[in-house]
């Protein structure tokens, strides 16, 4: 592997968010002003999930592209924000202001965005506002659940022999469901569910997808198995969207046996091979 | 004060597979260098958690003199008892991918563990692991912070106590930041313990 040059960057405008910044190594004709942002995954520091994002970054520069490991505002070594911000709102500031000192630098004009689970999450909703963005990476971003989810979800508990020793011994998630729905009869349906309404969040991020596919931004989404909760096939985000018209800009897989943090390093290659494979046709 | 990650971790160059706990010490050795010289002082303190307490303690042992003191949180007495754990904690992962993996022996052999890997090398390494006060001869101030069950806080509170080690102790109880909470890639942040390490440091008011 060629020699990786990596430095340490401050961003934002109190210099308070801590990036490592990864320089390009390979031929990166055509590319200078592009960089790679990666974001935290939930609250692991820059390094990723089982080193992930260190790995990814190196082959990145190996492949001749800029790369910032960026830890948000009170992850990893970057201070807490000074406002008041939201969690969501203040990650997507911390994310503006780090494209705005990479910016300032000089070199960097264009970015693609990288992000696991929430960072996932945090890369599209940047994306769908800020014109510097060309590309965004996503792995296990939320999505809603479809008509097909349930259906997968349903039947693959069906045929599990486990399901149904539950069901008989009173266990089964049918049964709690059974009782939830008697007591909802007796309780404020507000409070006990919490949280945003679905039909609000499905809302939500259709318009976001659908702003960042009329800006042209390329988008590589790749979905793991493990987050049978949340979803279930490859085409999921396809039907959880059926109004934004993706086409081509988008490639899309799915990781069936592969755990969420990507624990093999088998995997992790697997997921840094096809991410370098659809970065050298940006 | 100095962070630093050893040689195949964190943002440090190499990879884990080609990684050693002799390197790791020589990590140390390097950071305490690195530290003498940004900061111009002639002894430095060393902190360490788990694995890292443990080669901690043992470069202490052997460059005394320019350690002035020792913080030893939550370390591995046993390097074979902590493989042992690894294994343990990796077979009851919910997820096939997340289980122990048998690496090929033309890539060194051993273990993938919970997304690490664990040569062959460094297995024989960790089996002749111990941390004990006979064998290590804490010179300095050393201080002990258990945060895990009775039966650790046990084993290193006579270890501490020892005549050879002599050194002070302190328990406090608390969710093991290392061990990620029921949701997914979360944790809990051990205030208590860290204004505790912080205090020993800043005061020296362990002896």
């Amino acid at each position: 592997m060629a020699h990786i040059a990596e430095s340490v960057v401050l961003l934002g405008p109190r210099r308070s968010l801590v990036g490592i910044h990864t320089h390009p190594a390979g031929d990166s004709s055509g590319r200078e002003d592009i960089c790679v942002v990666i974001i935290n995954a939930g609250i692991i520091h820059r390094v990723g999930p089982n080193r992930l994002h260190v790995e990814l970054a190196r082959a990145l520069s190996a492949a001749g592209l800029s790369a910032v490991r960026l830890d948000l505002s009170g992850i990893g070594d970057s201070d807490s924000r000074a406002d008041s911000l939201n969690p969501l709102d203040g990650a997507l500031a911390d994310i503006r202001e780090a494209l705005d000192t990479l910016v300032e630098s000089g070199k960097v004009k264009r970015f693609i965005l990288l992000g696991l689970c929430s960072g996932a999450n945090h890369a599209a909703i940047r994306a769908a506002d800020d014109e510097r963005i060309i590309a965004i990476g996503l792995v296990d971003p939320f999505i809603p659940r479809t008509r097909r989810y349930y259906l997968n979800h349903y039947f693959r508990r069906m045929t599990r022999v486990g399901s149904w020793k539950n069901f008989f011994r009173g266990d089964h998630p049918a049964w709690q469901w059974l009782e939830a729905q008697l007591l909802r009869r007796r309780t404020d349906r507000t409070l006990e569910q919490g949280g945003p309404d679905p039909a609000e969040v499905r809302r939500y991020l259709a318009r976001i997808y659908d702003d960042v596919v009329r800006r042209g931004v390329r988008i590589f989404a790749a979905f793991t198995g493990d987050l049978e909760s949340q979803h279930n096939y490859r085409e999921q985000l396809l039907d959880a969207f059926p109004d934004v018209a993706f086409g081509t800009l988008l490639d899309l897989y799915y990781f069936g046996d592969v755990d969420h943090t990507f624990s093999s390093s088998n995997d992790r290659t697997a997921l840094i091979s096809l991410i370098l494979k659809w970065a050298s046709k940006l | 004060m100095l962070r630093f990650d050893y040689f195949g971790t964190g943002d440090s160059g190499g990879d884990g597979s080609d990684a050693s706990l002799r390197g790791w010490e020589s990590d140390i050795d390097t950071a305490i260098d690195e530290l003498k010289d940004i900061a111009g002082v002639g002894r430095v303190a060393l902190v360490g958690l788990r694995l890292g307490a443990t080669l901690a303690a043992r470069v202490a042992e052997r460059r005394n003199r320019e350690v002035s003191a020792l913080v030893l949180w939550d370390p591995i007495v046993s390097g074979q008892a902590y493989v042992e754990e690894l294994l343990e904690a990796a077979r009851m992962r919910e997820h096939a991918a997340e289980r122990p993996i048998q690496r090929e022996l033309q890539s060194g052999g051993g273990y993938e563990l919970l997304g690490f890997s664990l040569p062959d090398a460094m297995l024989r390494e960790l089996a002749q692991l111990r941390l004990a006060p006979s064998d290590v001869g804490w010179v300095c101030k050393t201080h002990c912070v258990v945060s895990q069950g009775p039966e650790a806080e046990a084993q290193l509170r006579s270890l501490a106590e020892h005549p050879k080690a002599a050194a002070t102790f302190a328990a406090i109880p608390g969710r093991p930041p290392w061990i990620e909470a029921d949701q997914i890639m979360t944790g809990e942040v051990p205030v208590a313990l860290l204004h505790h390490v912080a205090k020993v440091l800043v005061d020296g008011t362990h002896r």
